[in-house]
């Protein structure tokens, strides 16, 4: 549509003064106080580069393995290292590389490419980078003094519980990356509410970057995926702290129980870290191409409908398990329904450079050209095991090894560094050499493929993987030598990449080298501290080259929001289908106490890994009032008049209710906290399938008197919240009496259990009920806290009738944590009188 | 389906529409839980060879359940055809994202309903147990 059907929404030329405000406001800190950044450019770049420090450090283990796995019975290094190595190379590079690479580019790129200044929660993405970055030096780190974990990056029990693995090996991965996994779900609540809620004025739905519908079904699969791992992460840690047996089958366990919960967030994880990089291939392909995406619904439907399928395959990683033929055969027939999106996309990709005019032999199209490649022959070997009579052949063999590299490799290192290449110039003032990268991209291709063909062959020789030797009479020596000099080749092509970053790479925050690609999408629009000088509105999926005179509108200031007109940083908050500007988001500069809390939050998980609970204990409160002190600064209150943003718009500085993105991040939040219990209510479910001799008879039960009090309690407790939210000046005399009531239903329902003599011990179901009690304690002790907290912001007056978002928050979590409560109640009580 | 469309009705506009859009992948999951819930308690509880109407128990569940599943889904479409009457006259940038959403919701619906009738086709082929 042409730009001349519009009036732009600032049409006089702007004061000179404006633009310096700007810059000023946005300006990063020095110094020290870097450490304190949190515009999305920067957190963006730190979180970029340490998930390729993690890369880099996790293959250096891949080269040590491929090296003691050159030649046959090999002396460089015994089984205990060789374990560590396998395991953390897999760990690092799934949760420290994989998961935070995609999430550090969405971080890096979301804001640009929707046209707005930052993230609606910068100081939560500096949190979640800080926590992320020292977390995870601090667990790569275990590896230098024997205490990484050995069991493989699934950790099956029994070999990781107490029994056979009693060191602290296990916990480090248990509570480290457990630890980690909560960053992770705070940049997906920050990349859905961006996503959703900060997009250029006229950015519908139906006109949003292919990258951006990539990133919010990432960001969906993180919320309900990771809570999964994140429930089994504690029951194991449980398990082996004080031997509650959750997978201890003499005590009515079952170790297959950790399979389910890993593998339901595992087999999601692969498309978690798949659907983000196929989402850059289908930003890079048009560029390259000078074509816009053949079939973009087709597309952003595949991107949705894998998003949900791959939550249907969990099974696929368990064939060799036991599990009944009929439900195999349900997760084979899911198997193959994934395939159908997945070939959408790739058949987008091959349409869209068939439809191109001229084709770009740039690098970045070269990565992706390795990538159809790669991952297509991955995909092929991924349809033959979930194939069940060949999955039984090729268990936990060399070609299982060979196929989850080719997917993810394929699927993710090469778009990878297609996005590194393609984006480079958006973040250095200099492009990368196309000379080195094309003998990167060659070197890359060719060792991937000497390195991980041969494995197919290997496994279905019959060598099994995880072994740290074999014996020559094998006849595996020459393939394993193949394997290995393609690892070094794929390791020389990283080198010259780094050559490559060295020379050229000259990230600046402000100004970059420009849209050299001549691409359409908003990230290209001329850029500083700010992001875009005004924001724009949008008519097209490429908007840059459908409004040719966009470019120049923006950097004169002609669109939406051209200064800083309360004198903070700010961006437009927009209406979640439709893009309709509605109010001006204020947010937070540089500031220490997120990355204090950071700080605090890696001592509290790391030292309790060790089992040393008062250094622990002090870093979680540090940790605690560092957030406090952050949250204290938060909820502003109507600070300003409503500020014109141009063409007559006048929008709000402050709302609150449904419409808030503290709200909106809330309810997100409640969606994790309710996939964590969802998760628990399966284990028990579960539990009872396998060990129905664990549950007491009916009459064993607690009596009905403490379930229907405890139930009491919690609905009062809410009654009272709501009574509050609709007349807050009643808040500083209920509420103390409301913080009470969830607690003592706790209480009346730990000491009816009590009563019957069960304890947690002894078995599984006393494991069960104890671990939903303890979830139901973590939140009440959550709303506890909360609710003192909005106390002493009355106190302060920092919360009245209109400044209620703290408030509002507290009210969801609590209505939230009494539903909880309740279904805790009737799974506890009312089914084992059902079906006893 | 009258009183899911007055459900419907008194969500937020955003929460409507995207649980319309998701519908058919949610149906799509609450099956492939209910047939997986079936099959494995049925094997654990060893009723698997019970048979009802000359048909085993498990594959004459899952295939009430197949279409009670695809009549949701068929449900959906009808809800769509109505509210495509009302976006009928509307031309502006709304009536795009609309027609976005309506036209994504039905694919959907129909790549679920795909995955809905391949997952259960396996319960007459397959024994249950075993």
């Amino acid at each position: 549509m042409d730009e001349q059907h519009f009036s732009l929404p600032n049409s006089a030329p702007r004061p000179e003064a404006e633009l310096e405000q700007l810059k000023k406001i946005w300006q990063p800190p020095s110094g020290l106080r870097f450490l304190t950044v949190v515009n999305n450019t920067y957190i963006g770049l730190l979180y970029v580069g340490t998930a390729l420090l993690f890369f880099l450090l996790a293959g250096v283990l891949a080269l040590l393995m491929r090296t003691q796995l050159a030649v046959p019975d090999n002396d460089l290094m015994n089984y205990q290292t060789y374990n560590q190595l396998f395991t953390m190379h897999g760990t690092v590079m799934m949760f420290l590389f994989a998961v935070p690479a995609v999430e550090a580019m969405g971080i890096l790129l979301l804001p640009n490419m929707l046209a707005a200044r930052d993230l609606p929660f910068p100081r939560l993405s500096a949190y979640a980078y800080w926590a992320y970055a020292v977390g995870g030096l601090v667990f790569f780190g275990s590896l230098f003094f024997g205490l990484a974990p050995q069991g493989g990056w699934f950790m099956y029990p029994p070999l990781t519980s107490y029994e056979y693995s009693p060191g602290h090996n296990a916990d480090f991965w248990l509570l480290g990356i457990g630890f980690i996994e909560i960053s992770a779900i705070a940049g997906a609540i920050e990349i859905v509410v961006g996503v959703l809620r900060t997009r250029a004025p006229g950015m519908t739905l139906d006109k949003m970057p292919v990258y951006a519908w990539g990133m919010l079904v990432f960001a969906g699969m993180i919320i309900f995926a990771f809570p999964a791992v994140i429930l089994g992460t504690i029951l194991l840690e449980v398990e082996r702290s004080f031997h509650w047996p959750f997978f201890v089958a003499a005590k009515g366990g079952d170790p297959l129980l950790w399979q389910h919960l890993f593998w339901f967030f595992g087999h999601p994880e692969v498309y978690i870290i798949f659907l983000p990089a196929a989402a850059m291939v289908s930003m890079i392909i048009p560029a390259m191409t000078r074509t816009p995406l053949v079939g973009y619904r087709l597309v952003v439907l595949a991107l949705i409908a894998t998003g949900f399928l791959s939550f249907g395959l969990w099974v696929h990683h368990m064939f060799a398990t036991g599990i009944p033929r009929l439900s195999l055969g349900f997760f084979t027939a899911a198997s193959m329904a994934v395939a159908i999106p997945s070939g959408i996309q790739v058949f987008a990709w091959i349409a869209t450079l068939a439809a191109a005019k001229k084709l770009q032999w740039k690098v970045p199209m070269l990565f992706v050209l390795g990538f159809l490649f790669i991952f297509t022959l991955g995909g092929l070997t991924g349809v033959m095991v979930a194939v069940v009579p060949f999955d039984w052949q090729a268990h936990d063999t060399y070609f299982v090894v060979a196929h989850l590299h080719y997917v993810l490799f394929g699927g993710m290192v090469f778009p990878l560094f297609a996005a590194f290449y393609y984006w480079a110039p958006f973040v250095s003032a200099k492009p990368l050499s196309k000379r080195l990268g094309r003998w990167t991209c060659a070197l890359m291709f060719v060792g991937f493929n000497v390195a991980f063909f041969p494995m197919h062959i290997t496994g279905l020789a019959g060598m099994p993987r995880r072994v740290y030797t074999y014996a020559e009479a094998s006849g595996w020596g020459s393939l394993n030598m193949l394997s290995t000099v393609g690892a070094f080749i794929i390791a020389a092509g990283v080198l010259v990449f780094l050559v490559d970053l060295v020379l050229n790479f000259r990230p600046t925050g402000g100004k970059n080298a420009g849209n050299v690609w001549n691409a359409g999408t908003l990230e290209w629009l001329p850029n500083d501290y700010y992001g875009a000088r005004s924001i724009p509105i949008v008519n097209s999926v490429e908007p840059l080259w459908d409004q040719p005179d966009m470019v120049k509108n923006v950097e004169d200031g002609r669109y939406y929001l051209p200064g800083a007109p309360t004198g903070w940083r700010e961006t437009i908050v927009t209406s979640p289908v439709e893009a309709k500007p509605q109010y001006v988001l204020q947010m937070p500069g540089p500031s220490w106490p997120p990355v204090l809390a950071a700080f605090g939050t890696a001592a509290f998980f790391l030292l309790l890994t060790v089992k040393l609970v008062v250094p622990a204990a002090i870093g979680g409160v540090f940790a605690l009032v560092m957030v406090l002190w952050w949250l204290w600064s938060t909820d502003p209150g109507p600070s300003h008049e409503p500020v014109n943003i141009g063409g007559g718009l006048r929008l709000p500085v402050y709302v609150t209710g449904a419409s808030s993105h503290s709200w909106w991040a809330m309810v997100v939040l409640i969606l994790v906290s309710g996939s964590i219990f969802g998760s628990l209510v399966f284990s028990y479910l579960f539990l009872w399938t396998v060990s129905p001799e664990a549950w007491p008879a009916a009459d064993a039960l607690p009596s009905a008197f403490w379930p229907i009090l405890s139930a009491a309690l919690l609905a009062a407790g809410s009654a009272l919240i709501a009574v509050i939210g609709r007349r807050m000046k009643l808040l500083p005399l209920l509420m103390p009496i409301a913080v009470v009531l969830p607690a003592a239903a706790l209480a009346a329902e730990l000491y009816g259990h009590w009563q019957t003599g069960l304890r947690p011990a002894d078995s599984a179901y006393g494991a069960a009920v104890c671990t939903i009690a303890g979830l139901q304690g973590t939140f009440v002790a959550i709303l506890v806290m909360m609710g003192l907290y909005c106390v002493a912001r009355v106190a302060a007056g920092l919360l009245d009738a209109t400044r209620r978002a703290s408030f509002d928050n507290t009210m969801l979590l609590w209505h939230y944590t009494t539903a909880q409560g309740a279904i805790g109640l009737v799974l506890v009580h009312l089914f084992p009188r059902m079906v006893g | 389906m009258g009183i899911s469309l007055r459900i419907l009705s008194r969500l937020s506009p955003f929460t409507r529409d995207f649980l319309l859009m998701f519908s058919g992948p949610l149906i799509w999951a609450a099956h492939l839980l209910a047939i997986y819930v079936l099959a494995a308690l049925a094997c654990a509880r060893g009723f698997a060879h019970v048979e009802w109407l000359g048909i085993g128990v498990v594959p004459l569940w899952i295939g009430i359940l197949s279409v009670a599943a695809l009549a949701g889904i068929a449900g959906i479409a009808i809800i769509l055809c109505r509210t495509n009457d009302r976006l009928q006259d509307r031309r502006d940038d709304a009536a795009g994202s609309q027609d976005f959403m309506r036209w994504t919701t039905l694919t959907l619906a129909g790549i679920s309903a795909v995955a809905i009738v391949w997952e259960a086709a396996p319960a007459y082929m397959v024994p249950v147990c075993g």
